[in-house]
């Protein structure tokens, strides 16, 4: 079914007036000028489907940008197939008078009324639990327990296990538990399925066992992308802007990096001992081992780089820093960088790290960008960017076992094949290029292995799968590092893009299939 | 005391650092590159350091986060 035309403004790729060093850039803007002179439906090439239709309605000069119209489902195809452009959203302005005054009847309401329903009363009885390793029943220190009494009203107790595995709940009496969440850590890894127990009744002395990790579990990376040879992705060299990369582990090889936090050591790219979220994003795409003793990413054949962009100890990074890391992947080679990292909804423009996104589109380098964790939730920067490839997180039913945590993610809409889905968590919106599997992905961990859900394990899963890709056409990166290498790079994926049944603001195009 | 990104956008190459370094006695230059400096102080000084350099603007430093899935109470 198609959707209603929508506005939008076509620019060149940087700046006002598109570029007269770029032939290509030049003969597509002044393309869409001649249209504008005849503004009816034109048949734009799409690079992998049927052509798309857009109305030309303006043209502010031949070079210059154009007003256009289209619908917003054809956008991805659209991005894809002309990347000489950039597509921006028509923004209106309104009078800036003051606004009416109101009631506040919601705010007014809430002050005054009963607790929500599981809200936990002060002062009353808690219950003490026990968290054990599944096969060996040994405790489990340092294991979040999340239990939500109500869990649409987040009511409930949670705490952290002590050496012992023991954690003491303040539930105020209430022993009907709607969901129990047990997450164990992270750094090291410690091999061991996150937990979710839901409807539960709880109560003191009950132990919680986690289930160990079958490293050669098919999970929704591998029911999608099982790599056969460590060849597949060489050539390719892939980026990873993110917490460092544990630099000792069995199953990774960094060919280097830089440490781009301002202050710190420029050599220490490896974990920065937080939650070893580096690690993981750079196992699934480039994990050599062989299951079961080891773990395998998409592209096990890419050479594999390591920015750190997050200081020592710490999860938040600077948008000066992710900036620095993007040039030196650029500086070093890189064809595709991931950024599994984003900034709060509603955020707002970041031009400083837009223009480096930017120039490295300019220089032949694809940026992958995680959506966001926010549910349903516009797409966040940088991903939401003009020239990042933005990714959502699809998850797939029996791909995780039964009472794991991503069973909790499992929401519609479902995909042509009902097994699909896209997690309940995922950010959407029209930005969306790319779908990934990003539910309960088994992968890296410092000293270890680990399972975590997220568009950012969904967008290393597309970075290995294109880079998988586009270590199939060598003469494509062999191009001279600039926005027609890109462009040809995007051209390859969208060729080898396959819709899954969700709508573009879920899917972007689809998934890629290497 | 917050730190801003100070970004050289100018078409001609950018004014040697050392030029520049007398501009900067407000302000702490915390790092540096071919077209970047990151500067910490007061925001009145650091705009006022911008509006005296051509070519450069200034962004606050924004922090990203790793987005998370693990879910919390309240």
């Amino acid at each position: 079914m198609a959707s209603k035309t929508t506005r939008y403004i076509v620019a060149p790729v940087q700046g006002f007036y598109a570029s007269a060093g770029n032939a290509n850039e030049m003969k597509w803007f002044a393309n869409l000028h001649e249209f504008s002179l005849k503004p009816a439906m034109h048949a734009l090439a799409s690079a992998s489907g049927p052509d798309i239709p857009v109305k030309v309605i303006d043209s502010i000069g031949e070079n210059k940008p154009k007003l256009i119209e289209c619908s917003s489902d054809d956008l991805p195809a659209l991005r894809a197939s002309h990347p000489y452009m950039r597509i921006l959203p028509v923004v209106y302005y309104h009078p800036a008078t003051r606004p009416r005054q109101h009631i506040a009847e919601a705010a007014a309401m809430a002050a005054g009324a009963a607790a929500p329903a599981g809200a936990v009363p002060a002062a009353a009885p808690a219950i003490t639990i026990q968290v054990v390793h599944g096969k060996t029943t040994t405790p489990v220190a340092g294991v979040q327990v999340v239990a939500f009494t109500n869990f649409a009203a987040k009511a409930g107790a949670q705490g952290v296990t002590d050496a012992q595995g023991r954690v003491t709940l303040q539930l105020g009496g209430a022993t009907r538990i709607q969901r129990l969440y047990t997450y164990a850590p992270t750094n090291p890894g410690t091999g061991l399925w996150p937990g979710l127990q839901q409807n539960i009744n709880l109560k003191n002395g009950d132990v919680i066992h986690l289930l160990p990790i079958d490293l050669s579990y098919e999970d929704c990376v591998r029911h999608f992308y099982k790599a056969h040879f460590l060849t597949q992705g060489k050539g390719v060299t892939v980026g990873v802007v993110d917490s460092g990369v544990a630099l000792n582990h069995p199953d990774l090889h960094v060919s280097g990096g830089r440490n781009c936090v301002t202050g710190e050591n420029a050599q220490d790219f490896g974990d920065n001992a937080t939650e070893g979220h580096g690690t993981h994003v750079a196992g699934i795409i480039a994990a050599r081992g062989t299951p079961p003793r080891g773990i395998r990413g998409v592209a096990p054949g890419v050479t594999l780089r390591s920015y750190r962009v997050f200081p020592q100890g710490q999860n938040g990074a600077s948008n000066y820093d992710i900036a620095k890391a993007v040039d030196a992947g650029i500086t070093d080679g890189c064809s595709i960088l991931n950024l599994s990292l984003g900034g709060p909804q509603g955020g707002g423009a970041d031009p400083h790290l837009a223009d480096a996104i930017t120039a490295a589109h300019n220089a032949g380098v694809l940026v992958f960008a995680a959506n966001g964790n926010d549910g349903r939730q516009p797409v966040t920067f940088p991903a939401s960017a003009t020239f990042s490839q933005a990714i959502s997180a699809l998850g797939r039913e029996r791909t995780f076992p039964p009472d794991t945590e991503p069973a909790g993610d499992a929401e519609a809409p479902f995909g042509t094949d009902k097994e699909n889905f896209i997690a309940e968590f995922s950010d959407i919106g029209p930005q969306t290029d790319f779908t990934g599997p990003g539910v309960g992905v088994i992968s890296t961990l410092p000293g270890g292995y680990g399972v975590m859900s997220g568009t950012s394990m969904a967008t290393p899963a597309e970075v290995g799968a294109a880079a998988r890709l586009l270590a199939t056409q060598p003469h494509i990166l062999a191009m001279a590092p600039d926005g027609n290498r890109t462009a040809a790079m995007l051209a390859a994926l969208a060729a080898k893009t396959k819709t899954l049944g969700f709508a573009p603001d879920y899917e972007g195009k689809g998934m890629i299939e290497p | 005391m917050a730190r801003f990104v100070l970004r050289y956008s100018g078409n001609a190459a950018p004014p040697e650092h050392a030029e520049i370094a007398a501009a900067t006695a407000d302000v702490k230059v915390v790092d540096r590159s071919a077209r970047t400096m990151l500067i910490e102080g007061d925001e009145d000084a650091a705009r006022n350091l911008a509006s005296r350099l051509s070519g450069w603007t200034l962004h606050p430093e924004v922090q990203y986060q790793i987005p998370d899935t693990r879910k919390h109470i309240g």
